[in-house]
């Protein structure tokens, strides 16, 4: 019972990771973007929104907010910066990575400067629920339910809009998407701002959950990488399987282990899947 | 074999008029090159004065050493992770597990051994070196990002056990006994860094810096080129231990104290890596340009406006993204110095007949006979897709043999699978009387069967010159590559286009460039995977003269993949017909031309032709 219990707590925690990995699965994954600034728009989102429920604003209130400034911000930052790199290819990958690597240095310099260097976090939802002798906290069952409602938006989005379909034409193929009659400008700036607004919903998330602090930034870059890369790159029913994954060994193998493998235990899995399923752990297995 | 061809030059004027014409277009691209000492000269010129700089500025205070010993480290760390990411290509985020490994292993010796610091720390580069010929060959399985992120991972796990051990200092941390010897340590430190560079110098010019930047550039083809690619990335893995270890034992001494989380700091590798991106990657002076400035700059802004150094810095790094993609080093290339010098190619190619004395004759499979290649019941499947199916041929030396079939019938694949590249699902295919089994691409490429690609895939940063020399270089000492590399373009006649970038040669003289590559492996079997798309009538007149000269090269078989049918009846012995990943019939062009079912399933309507 104690092991289906911390079974059950990884799978919520792999909720979570869900949602931090979808924007970065959004901008990386479908736009092929390398963004290292994607845990510096988490963790500045959560604190935006324990900034405002210090106001007294409720935090899903406060959570429309930040997303909103975040896709702003984000359109911002694709406009100034992304959209102007030129380059294509391995050379784009590596300007993209180093464009975003200063964008997180000036994020979490903001942070630091706003919010310090303390950890910060909401008591809110602190109750739990009880089914038999299992006990589930609802900050994060609302998490795990946030995360699966926007899972399920963007992958309708993607899918089945002629927005969603205009972003992946565009990056898969600008020019072609452009004698298609897409303005690849257009799509590109939405992608980018909402990617950037789902990294400051897992902010949100994360915040009402446990104590976050700028300086964790990179930690949540890294995870959401691992996770989208066990699922897949631009896979996002892959990307929902990975981060479950990820979570499920995270927590029993922390219960049984110790807090050392608890941590390495993302790293290690994502060196093992690799090792011998290169695409992914749920891609097709092609030529 | 020539009357199609313009009259071949020779002499010394032909020559001459070559090398100028070099020297106008190393001037217009930048893949070009100056075979001239001066800038050898230079180069070691500029490498003492900023030696000199560096000593003259950390010796003159106490200070002054502190800023001098992190240029130093920072110079030094930017070089070794251009190693393995810059001139291999594989982009780590963790080579600062091994400048960790270093700082604790030199730590340990100080203290349980007694032993001297900088003897200490050789031997903690020395033990790293060699930890990271296992780790590497596990981890440079993994490909691009992944590879990034395992190592970042590997990084961080590493940093973990070690905080929790105590041997390791565990979270207290190690206290190392030792005086405070700056001046020491910064000329240790420099005389690193002057490795460093040394070692990158070696990269941009020699054979084993050439494989590295084909396994860059294209993996699978520096294979089948006969590369090495496991051994020549281990190698350079290992080098990219073995200098941050030295540094991080140094440094060890230097603080005097060290624990697990500063040593193993995930920081300071994205700091390396934005350096070498500034200074410009892949080359030999911008790890040094970029490292010294940033971390002046670094250091100022720390200094000068603390609650902003983040912010600046990162704005810093944008700018230089968007506006000096190439790094500094770019700037510099734009009026011609500090251009990258590779692999030096000849003064000038020297004429044929020169060359042919030279070379020892490979006449020898001229009159050879027997079965080169035989193909029994191959069988290829991709997931439930057969693409191929109980192909069975064999290739006799002497021969020339084409495969034709519609798009998707299975040449490539037949291809792949005959070079190593595609593991057959069932079925046997023996060269030379030896099973191909088990043999990686690389070994079958040695052992004589040669390529070309469907979709010319050159060297894209390398020159025409550089492409064909990594060709010859499979299995040959650099001297008697280079006499063979400047033979093939003779032959071939591409001294016109021999120190163009291959990046941006137009669609024929790529084929003629992967032809030429592929001979320059002096193969026993050529494999020609649609040479003739796409080509002018003058090109394919070049092509279809070194089919017919290809014995002169020792190629004792040819087995061609084309659509162009008329191009070849008058070129091959043979015409094996594959359809749907069978072999439906093979024989004489003559015979196979008339054969209903291949009119039917290749030639379209009987009446058509």
């Amino acid at each position: 019972m104690v092991y289906l219990q911390v079974l059950l707590n990884g799978v919520l925690l792999g909720g979570f990771y869900l949602l931090m990995a979808q924007g970065l699965n959004l901008i990386f994954g479908v736009m092929g973007i390398v963004n290292l600034a994607h845990g510096a728009f988490i963790v500045l989102g959560g604190l935006g929104v324990y900034s405002l429920d210090q106001r007294g604003i409720n935090p899903f209130l406060g959570l429309v907010i930040v997303m909103v400034a975040a896709a702003i911000v984000g359109a911002i930052v694709q406009w100034l910066v992304i959209e102007r790199i030129k380059a294509t290819g391995k050379q784009g990958e590596l300007l993209s990575l180093m464009a975003t690597f200063g964008l997180s240095y000036i994020a979490i310099n903001i942070g630091q400067k706003e919010w310090g260097s303390d950890f910060k976090t909401i008591p809110y939802l602190q109750s739990a629920v009880h089914v038999g002798s299992l006990r589930f906290s609802v900050s994060l069952l609302v998490g795990v339910g946030l995360a699966a409602v926007m899972t399920a938006a963007i992958f309708g989005w993607l899918g089945h809009t002629r927005q969603g379909k205009s972003l992946v034409a565009t990056s898969q193929n600008p020019l072609g998407a452009g004698t298609c009659g897409i303005n690849p400008l257009r799509a590109r700036l939405i992608g980018f701002s909402v990617g950037a607004a789902l990294a400051a919903a897992a902010g949100m998330l994360l915040v009402l959950t446990q104590p976050i602090a700028p300086q964790l930034s990179t930690n949540y870059t890294i995870i959401a990488f691992v996770v989208i890369a066990l699922g897949g790159i631009g896979n996002y029913a892959g990307a929902a399987l990975g981060a479950v994954l990820v979570g499920a060994v995270q927590t029993l193998s922390g219960y049984q282990f110790g807090s050392v493998i608890q941590e390495a235990a993302p790293y290690l899995m994502l060196i093992l899947i690799m090792l011998f399923r290169p695409n992914g752990l749920f891609a097709r297995q092609g030529r | 074999m020539t009357q199609t061809f313009p009259k071949q030059d020779a002499g010394a004027s032909a020559s001459s008029s070559v090398f100028a014409g070099r020297m106008a277009r190393a001037r217009r691209l930048g893949g070009g090159r100056l075979a001239s000492k001066a800038s050898d000269g230079r180069q070691l010129a500029a490498l003492v004065v900023a030696v000199v700089a560096l000593l003259a500025y950390g010796l003159a205070g106490a200070a002054n050493a502190a800023t001098a010993i992190d240029i130093a480290m920072f110079v030094t760390l930017a070089y070794s992770w251009n190693i393995i990411s810059g001139f291999t290509g594989y982009v780590s985020f963790g080579q600062v597990v091994f400048f960790g490994f270093g700082a604790l292993f030199t730590g340990e010796l100080i203290i349980h051994a007694g032993m001297t610091w900088y003897l200490a720390a050789v031997v903690g580069g020395i033990a790293a070196a060699i930890v990271a010929v296992p780790v590497g060959i596990v981890m440079l399985r993994l490909r691009g990002i992944y590879f990034a992120l395992g190592m970042f991972g590997l990084a961080y796990v590493v940093s973990l056990l070690c905080s929790r051990w105590s041997y390791t200092g565990g979270s207290t941390g190690l206290v190392i006994p030792g005086s405070l010897a700056q001046n020491q340590v910064l000329i240790g430190l420099t005389c690193v860094a002057v490795l460093a560079f040394l070692v990158n110098a070696y990269m941009a010019r020699s054979p084993f810096g050439l494989r590295a930047m084909a396994v860059r550039d294209d993996e699978q083809v520096a294979e089948a080129m006969g590369v090495r690619t496991m051994q020549v990335k281990v190698t350079a893995f290992a080098l990219s231990a073995l200098l941050p270890a030295i540094v991080g034992g140094f440094i060890a001494y230097y603080r005097a104290f060290i624990d697990a989380s500063s040593v193993f700091d995930a920081q300071v590798d994205l700091q390396v890596i934005v350096f070498v991106l500034a200074g410009g990657i892949g080359t030999v002076w911008g790890p040094l340009i970029g490292a010294a400035v940033l971390t002046i700059v670094n250091n100022q802004l720390s200094d000068n406006l603390p609650d902003w150094q983040l912010a600046v810095f990162g704005a810093l790094i944008i700018v230089i993204t968007l506006y000096l993609p190439g790094g500094v080093a770019s700037i510099f290339n734009r009026f011609g110095w500090l251009r990258r010098d590779i692999i030096r190619g000849p003064k000038r190619i020297r004429a044929r007949d020169e060359l042919e004395a030279l070379l020892p004759r490979a006449d020898d499979g001229a009159g050879a006979t027997g079965e080169l290649l035989a193909c029994r019941d191959v069988g290829v499947a991709f997931g439930g897709v057969h693409a191929l199916q109980g192909v069975d041929f064999v290739i006799e030396r002497g021969t020339s043999t084409f495969i034709i079939g519609a798009n998707g019938a299975g040449k490539t694949t037949l291809f792949n699978t005959i070079t190593g590249l595609v593991k057959p699902s069932s079925g046997t295919i023996s060269f030379d009387g030896v099973p191909v089994g088990r043999s990686g691409p690389h070994a079958l490429a040695r052992s004589g069967i040669g390529r070309t690609f469907q979709i010319p895939r050159p060297f894209e940063s390398m020159t025409v010159w550089e492409n064909v020399l990594a060709g010859a270089l499979g299995g040959r000492a650099r001297g008697s590559a280079v006499r063979y590399a400047e033979w093939v373009i003779r032959v071939l006649e591409m001294e016109d286009i021999c120190y163009d970038a291959s990046a941006t040669l137009p669609v024929g003289h790529r084929r003629m460039l992967e032809l030429a590559r592929a001979l320059a492996l002096a193969p026993k079997l050529i494999l020609l995977d649609e040479v003739m798309a796409g080509m002018s009538d003058e090109e394919l007149q070049r092509v279809r003269s070194a089919i017919r000269q290809m014995r002169s090269f020792g190629v004792e078989a040819i087995v061609g993949v084309e659509h162009v049918i008329k191009a070849i009846v008058d070129l091959c012995d043979e015409i094996v017909v594959l359809d749907r990943g069978r072999r439906i019939v093979s024989g004489p062009p003559e015979e196979i031309l008339r054969h209903p079912e291949v009119v039917r399933a290749y030639l379209g309507t009987a009446e058509e032709d």
